[in-house]
């Protein structure tokens, strides 16, 4: 998740959607408004990471079943966005 | 979430930080450890009757994923059970003393976590030690609190 979101930050950078004094630091936490105008830039990059984030009750903070396959989609997610993140 | 399963959380998570370099594997190392904390902080709130410790996971404040029927998660509100982080959400109701030093040790972890994981603060010897003495400290509680917990 961590690793995602600095991706995800380093990809807004570079296509100049954010500023880098304006990191999002959870998708959750952004306005409607701001989700919806970040999903203008890229949309399956945020929710990517919108989708890693929602890992976290059940597995991170919870113990519900399926942890080894919800590690599996969250490399999957941290994927793409590394991919769109790392362009340097 | 039940007590015992977030003593197993505890255990798997300083295990994971066992393996890994406080300085080398920094944010891993911190973040692992600020879960462990925060685990063990719920352990104990749920073990002094501060908190509810019903089988549903924290969303945000006051929401928690509860499971249905058909075995699915679905978002709902529910009283306070598991916190997400210490102060999040603030506990209204009195917290033993052991417990609420606990939360304070957690508190000292907390305030490095933008600067250094989020932000560009350098993670210095002193930060690092600072985050392992004030969770070593919240863990040593925990066992007293439940001596069962760890070997």
């Amino acid at each position: 998740m961590l690793a995602g979101t600095h991706w995800l930050n380093a990809a807004l950078h570079g296509m100049a959607v954010t500023k880098p004094e304006n990191d999002v630091f959870h998708t959750y936490l952004l306005t409607v408004s701001e989700f919806r105008r970040l999903s203008v830039a890229d949309e399956s990059l945020i929710n990517a990471l919108a989708e890693i984030e929602d890992l976290r009750p059940a597995f991170v903070r919870g113990n519900f079943p399926g942890g080894q396959d919800a590690a599996q989609r969250a490399l999957e997610l941290l994927s793409l966005i590394r991919s769109k993140g790392n362009k340097e | 979430m039940k007590t015992s399963s977030h003593l197993e959380k505890v255990r798997k998570l300083e295990t994971l930080r066992r393996k890994l370099d406080p300085a080398d594997d920094f944010e891993l190392w911190f973040w692992a450890g600020m879960t462990a904390g925060t685990h063990a902080v719920n352990a104990a709130l749920h073990h002094a009757n501060v908190t509810r410790d019903d089988d549903v996971f924290p969303a945000q404040p006051g929401v928690y994923l509860v499971q249905q029927a058909d075995g699915s998660l679905k978002p709902a509100f529910h009283p306070l059970g598991d916190v997400l982080h210490v102060g999040r959400p603030k506990i209204d109701a009195p917290v033993p003393a052991d417990v609420a030093a606990m939360m304070h040790e957690m508190e000292i972890v907390e305030q490095h976590r933008d600067p250094c994981v989020r932000e560009r603060r350098e993670p210095t010897r002193e930060i690092i030690e600072q985050c392992d003495n004030a969770l070593g400290r919240c863990l040593q509680l925990l066992r007293e609190r439940i001596p069962a917990v760890m070997p």
